[in-house]
């Protein structure tokens, strides 16, 4: 470790203000403040308009676990996740890998797949409403096949597939920059001399690009884990919690109770908990990814 | 290094163009800011001679101009007024010298309180009943003692310990919309609306009609704040017609004495709503309806009756054929006679005045702004023919400015109407919408919605 | 050195093909939702509303639509503010997240530690949770909204843990520590050792970190919709929203403000990622 030398108190101190004060600062003002006064919100009463604050304790948490809606919403929510982080994870991975070994017009290729990323929060979802209530169904016409004849977004289960798909659509063109920066970043003279010394493509895979894709790997798993247990704009504009609530997520039922409800209080409860969730499952993965990182 | 050559260009780049664009914004809003008025100067001074007598009475309703500019904002929760709420904002400013900047949103309930956590609330706020209830505890102004209170205002507006918090913008009534023309076509008689106020008589017209050709004549919607809350309130408004009498059949139920199941005025509102499914024109897939689409059938008459309300006008327009009429029904009910023929007609969108976070003059522009729409001649232009409302206002004889408004106009100056819903939490919606979505769409029983029903009003009181 | 794409010959060459094929298969198919955006942009509502199949509106390409989307998005000055909001946010970003990144690398201080497991802990939160709380301290309490640069730092403060968090995983694994030695045996101070050596050497990360920045505070609406009060200061995100309506919205001019939106951020993409490809240390060291 290159700082590892004797250093003086002040000179740690002036290294880690000069090199990580601006961060550390700006991260602190507009992330832990207002988390931490958010917490404080949520040991309270307040509907978010009134300027009466009162103290009551544990309750809003009370009702937030007996809050059945909620439950059920985080189920959903980790079914969703489950899915969706493999699909993104899977597809991103395999283009990139693809979009690396030297296809003709590879530059064009990844423009081509970088493009969804490009259309973000509402608009993304009444794109894809259109798609499966609209142009799916209006393909009935030429292709009488059973999945055109109704509207996905009609029925709970292809609703909430319809979800995993714009989902692993949207994110696996972002996690395909990642991997791809990856695979670039795998130097290439370590795998001309595995191949030399006999290795074919399968093992050059698994025994030099898998491990020094490990840090690709923790970041798009975190990336993808705590975006999709985030969501709340797709699930907005795509089936808006439909068909009658089963596609209802976390983000949505939270939103809709802080704001709409006005119960401000256990709403942010509900959030800290959801967050609390988050945490533990992508603290564990980030954890064991950065364990097996390889330093160069 | 060519990277750093490429940021430090870009970065002037931005700047420069940040700068222009700094400028170039404010001469923008300038230069539309003063186009407007001077073209409506024009049409200020033909129709002076006439408007003289009145406006010099109405003046001192509604104010004095001020001697410094004031400027306030405005969040419109209906965006399809927007404009024209622009457009007048800008002959008043002219006239009055205050600046109203218009901000537009489809969803009050969040976005006010987002913007008074931010300490940057709008003077003025054209919000739902529930927000402005919300607000009346410390944010709004009493406005009991404004001019337009005795007019109509304390009627039909937000009243909260017997104090006016918010001023009726809009009265809209949900009902059957109607094609005239495509209805008198099919059964070769002239159509009334005297003629078919019973379920009975609707679902025989609708079986003429079905004879005639048309396959389904009814459109429903989808979305939750149609087929969820606006449905659920005609069980409530048609218990007697009265707010009182919704109220007491609710607390009822809250108290136990009685349940959805068991109410009468409950299974008659679900037997009409049964006949309205059973000829949906969206029937293969009742979830998936598009609001739009459901506008063109009936506009173009290949359905006649839309379950909606006269707010859809503007989204109607477009699709509408030249030489058609169109009108509005009331809600078809068997075996009450009492409320027949009566429109579910009700105060909808609500004006309030920030106290919180504006000066004492800004409070004062806001309150000349609201008298001039109402008693000014220009202002009720704006309010009748541009934004294309029917207003709860007495002293305002401008005619219906369309078809759906002419509807809801003849019903309420016949005195047929009922008594809109206004007592509901603000989680009715989010709570009971997918209910009936799931009825709908033939996944859930009579039953189970009425037990879903009590169960939320054993919990939750009228407000 | 025998030429790896001779050896296997035609089996190698078949493989190829079908990878590009299959690639560009699935190109087609993740492309349709954007084609979408492009061919509805160019008809009338209506036309969108009862033919979503058709491909030209009968009316003819209504472009009017961008006409529209210019006007009433005030469309110079809401992509000024992009830019300018957009530009400067990503500047300091990945400056100052690649210096933190750096010594949370570099060294193992119990305080540096603790900053980098907070900064990576935070990544979890769900902005709804902080949002209020947010526009209270500093709106009402505060009264600093209503301001690019306000809206600039909290763009900073947000997107600095992923920032800081991709630099750390890439300056571990990429960048030989034999380096930074060197150059410290030449005498360089550890500043000059990391704006001169460890920094041209992130160009894959950095460009990286900008590609998905700039899409993430290009597209960004909550954040600028509680910052941005005042008009004159909409981002496009924000200045889009004039054609949402209560009931349906306006989807034709809607989508044509969609795809001026979009073209710049595309722009930067195409720029940019050369410089992942370009920037890699290939062997520098042979130990």
């Amino acid at each position: 470790m290159l700082m590892k030398r004797a250093m003086s108190n002040g000179r740690k101190s002036f290294l880690y203000l000069t090199f990580a004060g601006p961060a550390m600062l700006f991260f602190f003002l507009v992330v832990i403040v207002p988390l931490v006064y958010g917490v404080y919100l949520t040991f309270t009463d307040w509907d978010g308009l009134s300027s009466n604050i009162n103290y009551v304790g544990f309750s809003n948490y009370i009702e937030a676990l007996k809050d059945k809606a909620f439950l059920d919403s985080l189920l959903l929510t980790l079914e969703y996740v489950f899915l969706s982080v493999i699909s993104v994870n899977i597809i991103a991975f395999g283009l990139a890998y693809l979009l690396t070994s030297g296809i003709k017009g590879q530059n064009f290729l990844r423009a081509g797949f970088f493009a969804p990323n490009l259309i973000g929060g509402l608009i993304l979802g009444y794109i894809w409403q259109f798609v499966f209530s609209r142009v799916l169904v209006g393909l009935y016409d030429y292709i009488p096949l059973g999945i055109f004849q109704k509207s996905w977004l009609s029925s709970p289960n292809t609703a909430f597939a319809a979800l995993i798909i714009v989902t692993a659509w949207q994110y696996s063109g972002y996690m395909l920059i990642i991997y791809i920066s990856g695979f670039v970043g795998i130097p290439k003279d370590l795998i001309e001399a595995a191949k030399i010394d006999g290795a074919n493509e399968g093992k050059v895979t698994r025994h030099i690009r898998l491990p020094l894709m490990v840090p690709s790997f923790v970041i798009c798993l975190f990336l993808s884990i705590t975006r999709t247990f985030k969501v709340y704009d797709l699930n907005l504009s795509l089936t808006g919690g439909g068909p009658y609530d089963s596609t209802k997520l976390a983000a949505m039922h939270i939103y809709t109770k802080a704001f709409e409800n006005y119960k401000y209080g256990t709403g942010q409860a509900e959030a800290l908990i959801l967050f609390l969730v988050m945490a533990i499952i992508s603290l564990t993965q980030t954890y064991m990814g950065k364990k097996r990182e390889v330093e160069m | 290094m060519k990277t750093k050559k490429v940021i430090s260009l870009l970065l002037a780049l931005s700047l420069t163009m940040a700068a222009i664009t700094g400028c170039g914004g404010n001469a923008g809003t300038a230069a539309s800011a003063s186009q407007e008025p001077s073209s409506e100067a024009a049409a200020d001074i033909s129709a002076a001679p006439e408007a003289e007598r009145e406006t010099t009475e109405a003046d001192s309703l509604i104010g004095e101009p001020f001697a410094e500019t004031v400027n306030i904002s405005l969040l419109n929760s209906k965006p399809e007024i927007t404009k024209a709420l622009e457009a007048g904002a800008g002959i008043f400013s002219e006239k009055y010298n205050v600046v109203i900047e218009v901000f537009e949103t489809d969803s009050p309930g969040d976005v006010i309180a987002q913007r008074y956590a931010s300490g940057d609330a709008p003077t003025i706020a054209i919000l739902d009943y529930i927000n402005v209830v919300d607000l009346s505890a410390e944010k709004i102004l009493d406005l009991s003692d404004q001019p337009w209170c005795e007019a109509g205002g304390r009627d039909l507006g937000v009243i909260v310990n017997d104090k006016v918090y918010g001023m009726p913008l809009t009265v809209e009534g949900r009902c059957l919309l109607y094609n005239k023309t495509i209805i008198e076509e099919l059964t070769g008689r002239e159509f009334s609306t005297d003629d078919y106020v019973t379920l009975d008589q609707f679902s025989a017209l609708v079986d003429e009609l079905k004879e005639a050709g048309m396959e389904h004549p009814v459109v429903l919607n989808s979305e939750d704040w149609s087929i969820g809350q606006h449905f659920y309130q005609y069980i409530y408004m048609l218990q007697d017609g009265t707010a009182a009498g919704g109220i007491s059949f609710l607390n009822d139920v809250h108290n136990g004495n009685t349940t959805f199941n068991e109410n009468d005025v409950f299974n008659k509102v679900y037997d009409a709503m049964d006949i309205f499914i059973a000829n949906n024109i969206n029937q293969a897939d009742p979830l998936a309806a598009d609001y739009d689409l459901n506008a063109s059938y009936v506009a173009e008459g290949e359905a006649a009756f839309w379950l909606n309300g006269t707010w859809a006008w503007p989204d109607f327009e477009p699709f509408i054929v030249e030489g058609m009429e169109y009108g509005t029904l009331a809600f078809p009910i068997n075996g009450a006679p009492e409320l027949e023929g009566r429109l579910a007609a009700s105060g909808t969108k609500f004006i309030s005045i920030d106290v919180a976070n504006s000066t004492k003059e800004q409070q004062e522009a806001a309150k000349l702004f609201l008298n001039w729409l109402v008693f000014d001649s220009e202002g009720q232009n704006v309010l009748i023919n541009d934004c294309g409302i029917v207003t709860a206002f007495t002293n305002i004889v401008l005619p219906p400015s369309n078809p759906f408004n002419v509807g809801l106009k003849e019903y309420i100056d016949k005195g047929m109407t009922v008594e809109g819903v206004t007592y509901m939490p603000s989680d009715h919606r989010s709570s009971l919408a997918a209910n009936m979505q799931a009825y709908l769409d033939g996944v859930m029983s009579r039953a189970e919605v009425a037990g879903k029903l009590d169960e939320y009003w054993t919990i939750n009181s009228p407000k | 050195m025998k030429n790896p794409a001779a050896v296997g010959g035609v089996g190698n060459k078949l493989i190829l093909i079908v990878k590009t094929t299959f690639v560009a298969l699935l190109l087609v198919v993740y492309m349709v939702p954007f084609l979408l955006v492009l061919i509805n942009s160019l008809k009338r509502k209506i036309s969108i509303v009862k033919f979503p199949l058709q491909l030209l509106d009968e009316a003819g390409l209504q472009w009017v639509n961008y006409q529209n989307a210019i006007k009433e998005m005030f469309f110079v000055r809401s992509f000024g503010n992009s830019l300018f909001i957009t530009i400067i946010s990503v500047l300091i970003l990945v400056v100052f997240s690649a210096m933190a990144a750096y010594i949370f690398v570099r060294t193992d201080w119990p305080v540096c530690k603790a900053s980098f497991s907070i900064m990576i802990a935070s990544m979890i939160v769900p902005f709804q949770v902080v949002m209020i709380p947010l526009v209270y301290i500093y709106g009402a309490q505060l009264g600093m909204l209503n301001s690019r640069m306000t809206l600039i730092l909290m763009n900073f403060g947000f997107g600095a843990s992923m920032c800081t968090f991709m630099c750390h995983g890439f300056i571990k694994s990429s960048i030989p520590i034999a380096l930074e030695e060197a150059a410290r045996i030449d005498g360089c101070s550890d500043h000059e050792t990391f704006f001169m050596i460890v920094f041209p050497l992130m160009k894959p990360i950095i460009s990286t970190i900008v590609i998905l920045e700039v899409l993430g505070l290009w597209n960004d609406f909550l954040l600028p919709s509680l910052v941005l009060g005042k008009k004159e200061l909409y981002t496009l995100p924000l200045a889009i929203r004039t054609f949402y309506g209560t009931f349906t919205n306006d989807y034709g001019n809607i989508m044509a403000g969609l795809v001026l939106s979009v073209i710049p951020v595309f722009i930067v993409y195409i720029f940019f990622q050369k410089y992942i490809i370009g920037g890699v240390v290939a062997g520098a060291v042979k130990s």
